[in-house]
């Protein structure tokens, strides 16, 4: 069973997003806490990590630098609201691989846990 | 050929017949012939003696009848020595007295004799005659329109043309169409044995064909009582007013266009198109893909859009969710965990699970849309319509676009009229411009008159609703400047504006 890690501290979007891939056949385990998300990251292996941008505490880029440390080959796609974002950009020069707009998009995570 | 090789030769016939009649090969005799056959051997085995003794012997024929009468065979041994030739005439004699009178080949006798004469060799097991078989009667019959047990392939020279989506190996037809014809019953003919005598004629075997579910035997013809699949069995063929797919649509089943309910137990994949006159069941995810239904649209999963799947339903509609998707429905919409970005049009109600997120999009829902979460913290542009039917609206903002593609020529005219001075022509354009734009204005007061308005649609978010969501409750706008909790907002009558009621625990 493929698994996904969400960091976002919008609850509503965790839920949706649990909910959702979850009666697809994955396994999500989600966090409103950027620290402990990262944590949970480096921890643990998952086939893909969605971060969200603008979080309290550590902000997107920071948990993205922060898994890649501490796990090169973690697979981490950002999700922002405004794509020209330069945290977004940030991110991604940190080594997430793509980036999501906001709310999420099912469609592409499905791609992308697919690839 | 030398004597000697030649009587060598002869031994090996004959041996080689003995062992394959023992093992049955040679044609079925009756047990009249067994004392002829056994002559016949003793016949030959003495005429071989006497070639090793350096006797001669005559050539002679035998001939053996089949046990069903219907087959006569000759063995034809040329002579040994000095000894006499077969005789035409002979062998003629032999047949009649062994009773053949019918299908005889007196060319092939005649051959027969002079190629053993000439060669030397005995030319065994030559069919001389044969009877004519009975054909069975047959009875009256159903018999299945080829067309519907064809099965269309795309292994044509053409298939590289061929659209693979549009192949489908299920047989659809329509409340009427010919599934099977009665063929009326064929007469038995009689036979003639070899020896002259009738055969008498039988029955086939009844067949077992039968017509079932959902046809009607009209006449000749078994016709469809109804529309639906046509499915063919051992023993019957019925239409069935469902369609089950036990795995995805995708290449395997081609587009789905089916008059009755749809069940698809797996996914309908992203480009294919499924339409069902009934309802439309699919257990998982529905990506992608054009899709309506005449009645209920159930997944248990949800409809991915992609920014082009359409889902237009007669009925309810029930997801998950449903993800950059444009849907249509005149019941009510109930997604579990979210709207996301889609344009939703419906009669009815929208409305969430217990934890529901509606953000983003475009949603007309006639008699309110109710959910836990509206909008984002980022203020995703979400759109709520309520009270209106979105036909009319639909209608209305038609009315709307040519009226200002009318109005923009009009001043185009006036403006060139008033430049270049009078032109029939453009005068005449004018005139024409200005009556479309009156029975535009016309029709949609008219329109407007005829709304059926829903007063009483209201809109709830038993969790919050995000600032930057526009509602507007039967045209009378209103946009969320500050998030609200636990709120339902409604349509004040009295001062004509959108107003927030709090929700009691």
């Amino acid at each position: 069973m493929k698994s996904i890690l969400v960091i976002d501290d919008e609850t509503m979007i965790l839920d949706a997003i649990k909910i959702i891939f979850e009666d697809m056949g994955y396994a999500v385990k989600v966090f409103s806490d950027s620290h402990a998300g990262m944590e949970e990251a480096i921890r643990n292996d998952y086939d893909l990590i969605l971060v969200d941008v603008r979080m309290p505490g550590m902000n997107g880029a920071e948990v993205t630098e922060g898994i890649r440390k501490g796990k090169a080959g973690a697979k981490i796609l950002i999700i922002t609201a405004y794509p020209n974002d330069p945290l977004a950009a940030r991110a991604l020069q940190a080594g997430a691989f793509g980036l999501l707009k906001k709310p999420f998009e099912i469609a592409k995570i499905l791609d992308f846990l697919k690839e | 050929m030398p004597r000697s090789d030649e009587h060598a030769y002869e031994g090996l016939i004959r041996e080689s017949e003995r062992i394959l009649q023992d093992a049955g090969v040679i044609h079925q005799e009756s047990e009249s012939t067994t004392e002829d056959r056994a002559a016949a051997r003793g016949r030959q085995e003495l005429a071989s003696l006497k070639a090793a003794e350096g006797e001669s012997a005559d050539g002679y024929a035998d001939i053996r009848i089949s046990e069903d009468r219907m087959m006569a065979a000759a063995s034809f041994y040329p002579p040994v020595g000095a000894g006499r030739p077969v005789e035409f005439l002979e062998v003629q004699e032999l047949m009649i007295a062994k009773g053949l009178r019918f299908g005889i080949s007196w060319d092939t006798v005649r051959s027969s004799v002079l190629a053993c004469n000439t060669s030397r060799k005995a030319h065994a097991g030559v069919e001389v005659a044969r009877g004519r078989r009975p054909t069975d009667e047959i009875g009256p019959r159903l018999e299945v329109e080829p067309a519907l047990l064809k099965k269309e392939t795309a292994e044509s020279p053409e298939a590289q043309a061929v659209d693979f989506k549009a192949i489908s190996p299920f047989r659809f037809v329509k409340k009427g169409d010919v599934l099977a014809r009665i063929t009326p019953r064929i007469e038995g003919t009689a036979g003639i044995d070899v020896m002259g005598a009738v055969v008498a004629y039988g029955k086939a075997p009844a067949p077992r064909l039968k017509p079932g579910k959902n046809t009607l035997v009209t006449g000749e013809t078994v016709v469809a009582q109804c529309d639906g699949k046509f499915v063919a069995g051992e023993e019957s063929f019925w239409v069935s007013e469902v369609l089950e797919i036990q795995g995805d649509v995708d290449y395997s089943t081609g587009h789905i266009d089916f008059a009755g309910d749809v069940v698809v137990h797996g996914q309908i994949k992203q480009g294919f198109k499924v339409k069902a006159g009934g309802s439309l069941t699919c257990s998982k995810l529905i990506d992608a893909s054009e899709v309506s239904c005449g009645g209920d649209l159930e997944t248990g999963q949800g409809i991915l859009g992609r920014m082009q799947g359409t889902v237009k339903v007669g009925g309810r509609v029930r997801a998950k969710f449903i993800e950059n998707c444009y849907v249509e429905a005149g019941g009510d919409v109930m997604v579990a965990t979210g709207c996301l970005n889609s344009v939703i049009n419906t009669l009815g109600v929208i409305s969430t699970g217990p934890r529901g997120v509606i953000i983003g999009g475009k949603l007309h829902a006639q008699r309110g849309v109710s959910a836990f979460q509206i909008g984002s913290t980022a203020g995703v542009r979400t759109e709520i319509h309520c009270g209106v039917d979105y036909r009319v609206q639909q209608k209305l903002a038609w009315i709307r676009d040519k009226n200002i593609e009318l109005a923009l020529k009009l001043k185009e005219v006036e403006a060139t009229l008033a430049s270049k001075g009078e032109s029939p022509r453009l005068a005449a354009l004018r005139d024409k411009l200005k009556a479309a734009i009156r029975t535009m204005n016309d029709s949609a007061k008219k329109i407007i008159a005829s709304l059926d308005k829903n007063e009483d649609a209201a809109v709830t978010a038993s969790g919050e609703i995000h600032h930057g969501v526009f509602v507007e409750i039967c045209h009378v706008p209103l946009v969320v400047s500050k998030p609200m909790s636990r709120v339902r907002l409604v349509l004040d009558k009295t001062f004509g504006i959108v107003s927030p009621e709090r929700i009691r625990a």
